[in-house]
């Protein structure tokens, strides 16, 4: 199983102009704001398509892609979860999706907040059963943009190393801004100005991803 | 709750045939009161959903057929369908096509106008739609010869006593029930757009597909409510806040049979006080605009708490 792109996509005066290779496991996406991160998921996705150029899927049977979710102020964080399952059926969530969503949360440390409103939840929280409901979507090639927004040191090791296992006989992409978490990833993608400026294996990536002091 | 509104609604619906100042006449039991009972649960069930429907795709609390003017439309379109129908000597099918195609293109441009704007810019549309459609329809009424006003007014005013009976008044009830049906096996994709069209995409539902159900189902909720009991007000914003409130749930999938449940028992209850509890018998939006205004105004109230 795996992905291949070759694409260019003009957005105003920005311009991506990306190729490459996603095989099974975790990929990170780096690069500063406008680098064309979220652009190149959403066409690996399917959500965008490119200007020129095209994205090959080998032996993917389903694509998720989670960014944003609009969430009413008073859904449970179950419901939220749930939305993961969407895929799946067009009738009513069953028991079983039930069961799968709370599992996720499991995982990621927030089932006890099952019933909680979205509204009492933290930005921490929250980021974490938005991750829940990707993981519940179960697909085989999962694309997360900043999944560590908002999720603070300790916890963005932890969620790195829950994708990292998930991301076994699945493609996992996820955009970061954290040179911290790298170490868990598979392989990275570092994209300048929309453009591929570095790909390889992590623990060879030398350029500070960090450099928050001045 | 859903065993309790298995309960609620056969009461309520008793009440409405065997209660009334004629007492039990089967006479009036059959021509006028079960017509009527029938009407306001088809038609309670119709708006309730088409309510449920709107609000999760506009993603807007306060959105309901009624304030936004998709009955209004549907009413003109209905009339002036008439008109044009009568021509060809078939004026009630006329008014049900012009029902629905109404319903159904005022649907449509206020989810397109969802994609650019704001909830309360929506809302707002809604609303200067709703009262252009309201002078169009006194204007349009002229065209209309005096002695033919009659029976077509009470059904413009929002009725339950303007549906059908006999065969039509089934017909148009199994209609209703096909169409909640429809509704429930695609409600998880419906659900996933409470989320945002991007974000349903992204999780894996075709939502070009899913947005087309819902316009042509709201559409048809409110387009078939519309030809049978007129313009009925707020059972579309009130029974889905009733049914989340009551399963203390937010998804369309989890709160679809309860909204049915409620708008059957909320149209009911109406209608019984309408008939029942007033001195001289008004029209049913009275009752529903007393309790949807101010509840409409809390909700609004707690959006705008929020920005």
């Amino acid at each position: 199983m795996y992905v291949r792109f070759d694409v260019v996509k003009k957005l105003g005066d920005f311009a991506l102009e990306a190729a490459g290779e996603l095989g099974e496991g975790l990929t990170c996406m780096v690069g500063p704001n406008g680098s064309g991160k979220t652009t190149l998921l959403k066409i690996l996705a399917g959500l965008l398509r490119p200007d020129r150029g095209w994205v090959e899927h080998v032996g993917v049977k389903a694509k998720v892609y989670v960014g944003e979710l609009h969430v009413p102020p008073d859904a449970a964080a179950v419901e939220v979860a749930l939305a993961g399952r969407s895929r799946f059926s067009p009738t009513p969530v069953r028991r079983e999706d039930v069961e799968a969503a709370r599992r996720y949360m499991r995982l990621l440390e927030v089932e006890d907040l099952a019933e909680r409103r979205w509204r009492t939840l933290s930005g921490g929280q929250r980021q974490r059963v938005v991750i829940a409901a990707a993981l519940a979507a179960e697909a085989d090639l999962l694309l997360l943009d900043e999944p560590l927004a908002n999720l603070h040191g300790d916890w963005r090791g932890r969620v790195m190393k829950t994708l990292a296992d998930y991301a076994t006989g699945r493609i996992v992409v996820v955009t970061t801004h954290h040179g911290d978490v790298l170490k868990c990833c598979r392989a990275l993608i570092a994209l300048r100005e929309g453009r591929v400026a570095w790909r390889g294996d992590p623990q060879q990536y030398a350029e500070p991803l960090d450099a928050t002091c001045g | 709750m859903r065993r309790l509104l298995l309960l609620i609604i056969p009461l309520l619906f008793s009440a409405a045939v065997l209660l009334g100042p004629a007492g039990v006449d089967p006479h009036i039991i059959e021509t006028v009161r079960l017509p009527r009972a029938l009407g306001a649960v088809v038609g309670g069930v119709l708006l309730g959903v088409s309510g449920l429907l709107l609000q999760t795709t506009l993603r807007n609390p306060l959105a309901d057929p009624y304030v936004l003017g998709v009955s209004g439309v549907a009413v003109l379109a209905a009339l002036g369908s008439y008109l044009l129908w009568r021509l060809w000597g078939l004026p009630y099918l006329g008014f049900l096509l012009g029902a629905l195609l109404g319903a159904a293109a005022a649907t449509a441009a206020l989810l397109l106008l969802a994609r650019r704007a704001g909830m309360l810019v929506v809302l707002m549309a809604g609303i200067l739609l709703s009262y252009a459609a309201s002078s169009a329809l006194q204007l349009t009424l002229l065209a209309l010869p005096p002695e033919e006003l009659g029976y077509i007014y009470v059904g413009l005013q929002g009725s339950f006593a303007a549906y059908p009976a006999g065969v039509w008044g089934y017909v148009i009830a199994a209609a209703a029930l096909v169409l909640v049906l429809f509704v429930y096996f695609n409600s998880r994709h419906v659900a996933a757009l409470l989320h945002g069209e991007e974000a349903a995409a992204g999780l894996g539902v075709d939502v070009k597909k899913a947005v087309i159900y819902v316009v042509g189902a709201a559409s048809a909720g409110v387009g078939v409510a519309v030809a049978s009991v007129g313009p009925v007000g707020f059972v579309g914003l009130l029974a889905p806040h009733m049914a989340r409130w009551v399963a203390g749930r937010q998804r369309a999938d989890m709160v679809l049979l309860e909204t049915a449940g409620l708008g059957a028992a909320l149209a009911l209850a109406a209608d019984l006080a309408t008939r029942l509890l007033l001195p001289r018998e008004l029209p049913v939006n009275v009752v529903l605009s007393l309790v949807g205004a101010p509840a409409a105004g809390w909700l609004l109230w707690r959006y705008v708490r929020k920005i």
